[in-house]
């Protein structure tokens, strides 16, 4: 079976992340999440940054899980800071490297927006990583997310293991057979080839399925039973988690002078 | 065919009544394709067991695709009376869940409570009694250290029974199995045939296409032979009792059925063969205690002649088969 990475860290482990209320802590990560995303203050940013390292320690996540799953966001990231970086603008110039002029607000800029960026990733990595997929579905409901969208959330979900696996049975199959790849005309014809009969089956498939639920009396009306009690702590935990997400913007408010009418 | 042991019916098999399942006159041929049914027709009485057998590409499939209108034919399929073109989806899967061959695309949910708690919560039942249904379903099926699993993770045995409780949990009056012991170890067999004879001992009608010739008398009271068309009607003896059917249609006798076969061909002399294992063991048995704890054997004029005969039989069989 393919190994696809998604719940590989859910059953391992065992912490206070671990067993928080689902709710909790999906309310309390996507409230933080959202904060991160569009702080001004680099220094608040910072701290996110440091708090989301935090969250990894007590989540007792292995560094390097946590490392293989940010890479391929990061590195995406990265590239993004680095053309901000070298996109100049006006300001104070630092360095330049020929004709390109790297400003200091451009480096604060592409320094704010890297920072910002793996916070939130790896507040999201925590939740994904210690959270079962089925309740994080659950949860949304209850937070009322249209239920289209779950749906197509709880499909690609539950099929993406049966299509990973139907790629690689196609692949042995295919090396079974005697095919080697190699560079050549017939490599790129095979592939196209099972490319387009993993497209026909994943069609067959969803027509199958949508057979099937239809076989099971859907209507499209919501088909989820969730009971996800919350108790005091986790009332109190939501809230102090939301007070956090709103004062990491209190310093940006301070300095743009909103503030000063009501101080 | 042999009507005496037809009417020997379960208690709960209401024959005068009206049929709760019946197929009139239903011809189908896939768009650009041959014919895959050609006129069939029979009808099903509340509280029966019955099994489809015949090759592979007899049409078994096509013919439950039509049970429950997903493929649509009007005036064609009938539950209680009633066309089941006509039926809302609501009220179809009250009565009649069909259990596919591929459980990968009958397991849609994130859990297996949630996939079990589907068809109910479709049914439009409280959260409670959603939740009374899959426990009743899950217990039934024998899964319940399941419940909190994702499906993808989970074997094909494990699958099967899954989708056996999801379709259970909407208390479905007519249950069609398409080949449900297909690529199970022989203990999920065993379960499975469990679950389904409980499930018709309460009451369930129930259909089963099957390839498995050796649980046949166990899966079903009745067999249908189906070859696109309805070539043959009878008990599972019936049906092994006739070697031009067995051959034409690709199947085979039971194991058992077979080895009896042999043995009465040296002198076992028995009324009616066995078809499974209990009956075997009670048919030796019985023979045993009235022959004072002996069973003679002995070869005979033809006994050699015979069992060429039988051997030759199974070989051609296999052969086709292969
Ligand atoms: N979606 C389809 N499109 C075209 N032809 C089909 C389709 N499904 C089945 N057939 C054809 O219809 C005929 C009956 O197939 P069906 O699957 O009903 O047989 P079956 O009795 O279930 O066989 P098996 O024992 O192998 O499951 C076959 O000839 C098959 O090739
Ligand atoms: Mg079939």
């Amino acid at each position: 079976m393919a190994q696809f990475g998604i719940d590989s860290y859910l059953y391992a482990k065992n912490s206070p992340v671990h067993r928080m209320n689902p709710t909790t802590k999906v309310v309390a990560v996507l409230a933080m999440v959202i904060s991160v995303a569009i702080v001004k203050d680099i220094y608040m940013a910072t701290f996110a940054l440091l708090l989301s390292f935090l969250m990894i320690l007590i989540a007792k996540l292995p560094i390097k899980f946590v490392a293989r799953r940010i890479w391929s966001p990061f590195l995406f990231i990265l590239i993004f800071a680095a053309a901000l970086l070298l996109s100049g603008g006006e300001g104070e110039i630092l360095w330049s490297i020929g004709f390109l002029d790297i400003t200091k607000e451009s480096a604060m800029d592409a320094a704010l927006i890297l920072i910002r960026a793996t916070s939130a990733i790896i507040m999201l990595t925590v939740l994904l990583a210690t959270t079962r997929f089925d309740m994080i579905v659950k949860v949304l409901y209850d937070l009322k997310m249209p239920v289209f969208l779950l749906q197509i959330l709880m499909f690609s979900y539950r099929y993406i293991f049966v299509f990973s696996d139907e790629l690689e049975n196609m692949k042995n199959s295919m090396t079974s057979k005697g095919f080697r790849p190699t560079l050549s005309m017939r490599m790129f014809s095979s592939i196209a080839n099972m490319l387009g009969m993993l497209l026909i089956k994943s069609f067959e498939r969803g027509d199958d399925v949508y057979r099937s639920m239809v076989a099971k009396g859907y209507t499209g009306k919501p088909t989820i039973i969730t009971k996800n009690k919350m108790h005091a702590k986790d009332y109190a935990f939501v809230s102090v988690a939301i007070v956090v997400a709103l004062a990491i913007h209190i310093p940006a408010l301070v300095q743009s002078g909103i503030l000063n009418s009501w101080i | 065919m042999n009507t005496d042991t037809l009417n020997d019916k379960p208690e709960n098999v209401d024959e005068k009544s009206m049929p709760v399942l019946s197929v009139k006159n239903l011809t189908y041929h896939y768009p650009k394709n041959k014919l895959a049914l050609d006129d069939v027709s029979f009808d099903i009485y509340s509280g029966e067991k019955v099994a489809v057998v015949g090759p592979n590409g007899a049409g078994k499939t096509t013919l439950f695709l039509h049970m429950n209108s997903t493929i649509k034919s009007k005036g064609h399929i009938f539950i209680n009376g009633k066309d089941v073109a006509d039926m809302n989806p609501t009220e179809r899967v009250k009565e009649v869940g069909i259990m596919f061959a591929d459980p990968d695309n009958q397991l849609f949910m994130p859990t297996v409570f949630d996939d079990v708690a589907f068809g109910p919560l479709n049914l439009g039942l409280s959260k409670e009694e959603v939740e009374q249904r899959v426990e009743e379903a899950i217990e039934m099926t024998g899964i319940a250290d399941l419940k909190t699993r994702v499906p993808h993770h989970l074997s094909l045995g494990q699958k099967k029974k899954v989708v056996l409780a999801s379709i259970i949990s909407m208390k479905p009056k007519v249950l069609i199995l398409d080949e449900p012991t297909a690529n199970l170890d022989p203990k999920s067999k065993r379960d499975v045939l469990e679950i389904v004879n409980k499930l018709n001992a309460d009451g369930m009608t129930i259909i089963i296409s099957t390839h498995d010739v050796n649980l046949l008398s166990e899966l079903a009271d009745k067999v249908f032979v189906l070859n696109k068309r309805i070539i043959e009607t009878g008990t599972p003896r019936d049906i092994f009792s006739n070697p031009g059917l067995l051959e034409e249609n690709n199947l085979e006798a039971s194991d058992i059925f077979k080895f009896f076969q042999l043995l009465s061909s040296i002198g076992f002399d028995c009324e009616e063969l066995p078809l499974s294992f209990d009956e075997a063991v009670e048919e030796i048995l019985t023979q045993m205690e009235e022959s004072g704890g002996h069973i003679h054997l002995h070869t005979h004029d033809h006994s050699h002649e015979e069992m060429i005969k039988l051997r030759t039989a199974f070989q051609q069989r296999i052969e086709r088969i292969d």
